[in-house]
């Protein structure tokens, strides 16, 4: 029936187009993005009574999108298809070297552990702090710190230098 | 050979989600988003009018579409909104001058002889568009049983839709309707997007089914039993 459904379309009208965005950083696809949210939307849906209640309904549905990204890859683990192509070396003298280095940054986000990439998109993307940040993934602000590090490194030494390009 | 810093690479990948996010979703989603929709479409009409002979009422079919080049990108949100325009035009003019009690939208995607719509099951979030919209004309149910849904609310009307079929300048929808156990009408509407609104602009090809009451009620009045008629 259609109890409590203008709230609850309100709430999918007010937040679809952000999470898809937040959800295309943590995917690296539309349709992936696309997938994740809906299936955050039809959970949302069947405990709509208890969010509905919540004072940060918002909050909670990005919290719902990070928390589905983790657990459905990791269910998706075994057969998990890349989402980006493999890192390579720009190669149009047209494209600026920023540029060339944002490519290249992203193709690599993609292959960070999961973790990791939700961290870094929270952090550079969703601007949260590290204590924000670990009370949406439920880990400790130190662990949150931890995976941005390795994210990081694994970034610094894998991204293409001035002096490589 | 200077490495990055940790600042340096905050800045970097805040200007590649920003960059993403300007590609992919900056109004709307990519065409490549658009919901896949294979081969010839032939959408048939099909509502049960009689509990005891389970007449097939109606059958429309649209012509396979043309090959043309979409004129804009359209989103599973697009398609959820050109649906309940559709609906809502079926809906409104068939409407008892008492008005619907209740709409059940039937949720039937799977391929069946009675089936209009062959492709995935509404998403969650095309439902609740769905429903906003065609839920100014009375609440909105969703079932997924023909048969169920057939005969056993007179006072409620029954609805399906087809594929969208993707005609260009504008989309073609098929919606049919039926209530009770007598009243049954497919139509296919042309809907088009005006002022960023999907809206319905027309009818494309004559209506098929049987409606007995039909007349009464296009001229507004209601029967005195569904399956008596006027």
């Amino acid at each position: 029936m259609v109890t409590g459904l203008r709230s609850f379309d309100e709430l999918v009208r007010s937040s679809e187009r952000r999470l898809l965005r937040l959800g295309v950083m943590l995917t690296g696809g539309v349709h992936s993005a696309e997938d994740l949210v809906q299936t955050v939307f039809a959970r949302a849906h069947r405990r709509w009574a208890r969010i509905s209640a919540m004072e940060h309904p918002e909050a909670y549905l990005r919290t719902m999108v990070v928390n589905e990204f983790l657990g459905w890859r990791r269910l998706l683990k075994n057969s998990e298809v890349p989402l980006a192509e493999p890192v390579d070396q720009p190669s149009g003298e047209d494209i600026s070297a920023r540029q060339a280095q944002r490519d290249a940054a992203w193709r690599l986000l993609a292959q960070l552990p999961r973790k990791q990439r939700a961290v870094l998109v929270l952090r550079y993307y969703e601007d949260l702090s590290d204590n924000e940040i670990a009370e949406v993934l439920g880990v400790a602000p130190v662990t949150v710190r931890t995976n941005a590090a390795r994210g990081l490194a694994t970034l610094r030494d894998s991204l293409p230098t001035d002096e490589e390009r | 050979m200077t490495k990055l810093t940790d600042d340096d690479l905050g800045d970097l990948l805040r200007e590649t989600f920003t960059e993403k996010e300007k590609e992919t979703l900056a109004d709307h989603l990519p065409a490549a988003t658009r919901r896949r929709r294979t081969g010839p479409v032939l959408l048939a009409a099909a509502v049960v009018l009689a509990v005891v002979a389970g007449v097939l009422y109606g059958v429309n079919r649209v012509d396979r579409p043309r090959q043309t080049t979409p004129a804009a990108t359209i989103t599973a949100s697009d398609d959820a909104d050109i649906w309940a325009a559709a609906l809502t035009a079926m809906a409104r003019r068939f409407e008892p001058s008492s008005g619907w009690h209740g709409l059940v939208v039937l949720d039937l995607s799977d391929v069946g002889q009675d089936h209009v719509r062959k492709g995935p099951d509404f998403s969650t979030a095309q439902k609740e568009r769905i429903a906003a919209t065609v839920g100014d004309v009375a609440p909105v149910e969703w079932d997924t049983d023909i048969t169920s849904a057939s005969c056993r609310n007179r006072q409620a009307a029954q609805l399906q839709v087809g594929d969208i079929v993707n005609k260009g300048d504008h989309q073609e929808v098929l919606v049919s309707i039926s209530s009770g156990c007598l009243y049954g009408y497919g139509q296919t509407y042309r809907v088009e997007k005006r002022d960023g609104v999907w809206v319905v602009t027309g009818t494309v090809g004559p209506g098929t089914g049987t409606w007995p009451a039909l007349d009464c009620l296009m001229t507004g009045k209601s029967p005195a039993s569904p399956q008596a008629g006027c």
